[in-house]
């Protein structure tokens, strides 16, 4: 059944240009400014997430590129066509809704042709895609209700379906799992991201969820204040975050002031609260560190408690809380003046726990430790 | 055995069941007796000034006019004949003209509110909120004045002296000392005029609660302008297009001040003939299938209209 459903760019009109190009997109809504110059380029194919906390501007930038909104100065260009011009009914693009905006009058068979039906196709090919797609969205069996008799779960399906089998350049998901609960969120995260492969079509997704971006991105661009922070792969940003924001955002962290000593190569001197430390320094951070004031970060998960490796920066301190939600313990020690957040995994191969009050030597391998710009 | 004093203790549960109303648990019955009899005073009042004389007429429609005028008891079906145009003297059009007539009066004042009155509704739900309450009092202003004053007034700005009339002549469309009533124009014009709120209001209600959202999904999903309204925004509004061109419809085609004082003596509707057999003919059987026949119409509407609304479906969709 499904291989009636043809890749949407099986036939690209101009392969080497990007899927979406932002370019210093601004938009003010009085004298808020929503998007502040934001500018990316989307690739072809790719899972693209545009990650932040509420109010930065994300969904504002979806709805630009779907043509619902006008950007007060910028340029847009969908597969290499300038857009900003172009009506939402004539751009290639198809959104998914954060409120599914499913039409209540029509069942889920009619919703799903909605599309097709637009574009004026003969009816046996509305039949023919729309049974291909609804076998694909496995809603074959809710064909005939109407949406007010759908769960949350079946309705997200139903939005997914009416908007991919039109079969656009560009798929925009706008929190598409943000009302489902959690189980049912893990569950389509991955029916998305293999939906995503198996059509090849570029998807830009909207999320407030850290966790929903990284699972099923290609690449994530975090933003804030209206403001594009880093764009990079997941891991990219987990690793080496440009800043504090969006280091704080991914996931936990310590972070001290340091005032640079010496350089040798990639291998940096510093001198911190903590003590000195020795840092060593990806590629792109080598100018970073020809600063006067540094700013350095490690995850509490690279820090070791249990001795650590030959290398590593080696300071004495003092426990001041142990708590463990099961599969880890968090750790707070205190170096000096400084508290470090520790992250250890129970695997069981410590003899004796941690309490508090105790004395333990905290192991900071150089490689583990960031620069960010601020 | 378990399984039948089981059952009894349901069904005396049952039996005993007290219901909760607005927060107040009621005894067995309460609920029942209450809504009777705060329910009571209306239906008494339905039966006694609707429905028994609506039984009275359809019961005349079926009687005899007597030489004098008045009411002889004695079944016939000549009265609704008389309505299909069966006369004395072989085919006589009077009576399925009027009828006809009426309708098609009925459906063009409905047509032509509806058109001039949903830009008018999406004006006022889409005015500043402090702003709509006063849109809505200048909608409703005109009721303000009675019906047969409004429709003199009509007479006045038509007159042969009129400034309308005026324009008219000087555009070339009227002969001096020419007025532009009675005639169809005049009539359909105050017509329009008179029921047009009758259609804003409840379109109003319908396009303030439209769902935007949706109009945005339909341009996401390739519909134009025109498609979008048609797919995403007019089925939304139906329930308030459906009552305002109720609202309008049904008063029009039993509309008999307007075509009396603006149509002249040609353009008889409904109402007129009810209201000419009724007085001055002093036919009150023909009154009555006139009468009858009227309602049984508008049911027939209502009834095809839920037909056809109902059971539409895109052809070869599971």
């Amino acid at each position: 059944m499904t291989s009636t459903l043809q890749p949407a760019d099986s036939n690209p009109p101009a392969p080497h240009h990007p899927a979406v190009e932002l370019q210093h997109v601004v938009r003010r809504f009085g004298a808020v400014e929503a998007l502040a110059g934001v500018s990316l380029n989307v690739r072809r194919g790719e899972l693209f997430s545009i990650l932040g906390p509420s109010g930065c501007g994300k969904t504002t930038l979806l709805r630009i590129i779907a043509g619902l909104d006008l950007p007060d100065s910028g340029g847009l260009r969908i597969g290499g066509v300038e857009s900003l011009r172009l009506p939402a009914w004539k751009r290639p693009v198809n959104t998914v809704f954060q409120s599914y905006a499913l039409f209540p009058h029509l069942s889920v068979s009619e919703n799903v042709a909605f599309g097709l039906r637009m574009k004026r196709l003969s009816s046996h090919d509305i039949v023919r895609r729309t049974v291909a797609v609804m076998d694909l969205t496995q809603i074959t069996q809710l064909a005939g209700r109407h949406p007010h008799e759908l769960s949350g779960g079946q309705r997200q399906r139903v939005a997914l379906a009416r908007a991919i089998v039109n079969e656009p350049d560009v798929l925009l998901l706008d929190e598409p799992l943000g009302a489902l609960d959690a189980k049912l969120r893990k569950e389509l995260q991955r029916e998305l991201r293999q939906l995503q492969q198996r059509l090849g079509t570029t998807f830009i997704h909207v999320t407030h969820d850290q966790d929903e971006a990284f699972a099923i991105s290609d690449r994530v661009a975090l933003m804030h204040a209206g403001r594009v922070e880093q764009l990079g792969t997941p891991e990219e940003l987990y690793e080496r975050p440009k800043n504090r924001f969006v280091a704080e955002f991914i996931g936990a962290g310590n972070f001290f002031a340091g005032k640079f000593v010496s350089r040798t190569g990639s291998v940096l001197e510093t001198e911190t609260p903590l003590g000195h430390l020795r840092i060593e320094l990806t590629q792109a951070a080598i100018e970073l560190a020809e600063r006067e004031q540094l700013h350095i970060g490690i995850r509490p998960e690279r820090i070791s408690l249990e001795g650590g490796s030959a290398g590593d920066n080696r300071l004495l301190g003092q426990v001041e809380a142990v708590v463990s939600n099961g599969p880890e313990s968090h750790i707070q020690v205190r170096v000096g003046q400084t508290l470090l957040r520790v992250v250890e995994l129970n695997t069981g191969r410590r003899s004796v726990g941690l309490f508090v009050g105790d004395s333990v030597e905290v192991a900071l391998p150089p490689a583990n430790l960031f620069l960010m710009e601020a | 055995m378990a399984e039948s004093t089981g059952a009894t203790t349901r069904q005396r549960r049952r039996r005993l069941r007290r219901t909760v109303h607005f927060g107040e648990p009621l005894p067995p019955g309460a609920h029942t007796f209450r809504a009777s009899w705060l329910c009571g005073p209306s239906v008494l009042w339905m039966t006694l000034f609707l429905l028994l004389p609506l039984g009275f007429v359809i019961a005349m429609s079926f009687a005899q006019r007597g030489d004098a005028g008045e009411i002889e008891w004695r079944f016939t079906w000549e009265n609704y004949a008389r309505l299909l145009g069966h006369g004395a003297l072989g085919f006589d059009p009077v009576q399925p003209v009027i009828l006809l007539r009426s309708l098609v009066v009925g459906l063009i004042t409905a047509v032509f509110c509806l058109m001039l009155g949903l830009p008018v509704a999406f004006f006022i739900a889409g005015l500043p909120r402090r702003w709509k309450g006063a849109a809505l009092t200048l909608v409703v202003i005109p009721f303000w004045t009675n019906l047969l004053i409004r429709t003199y007034g009509w007479q006045l700005l038509l007159a042969p002296e009129g400034v309308v009339a005026k324009l008219f002549t000087a555009a070339g469309l009227l002969r001096a000392g020419e007025a532009l009533y009675p005639g169809w124009p005049a009539v359909m014009l105050a017509m329009v005029c008179d029921y047009l709120p009758f259609m804003v209001l409840p379109l109003y209600a319908s396009v303030e609660k439209l769902d935007w959202s949706l109009t945005e999904a339909a341009a996401d999903l390739g519909a134009g302008p025109l498609r979008n309204f048609w797919h995403a925004v007019l089925p939304q509004i139906r329930p308030g297009i459906i009552a305002g061109a109720i609202l309008v419809f049904l008063p029009a085609t039993g509309q008999f001040i307007i075509p009396d004082l603006l149509g002249g003596a040609k353009v008889a509707l409904l109402g007129s003939a009810v209201q000419q057999q009724f007085g001055a003919s002093r036919d009150w059987p023909l009154g009555s299938a006139i009468a009858v026949t009227a309602l049984g119409v508008m049911f027939l509407g209502a009834w095809l209209h839920t037909r056809v609304t109902r059971g539409h479906k895109e052809v070869g969709l599971p």
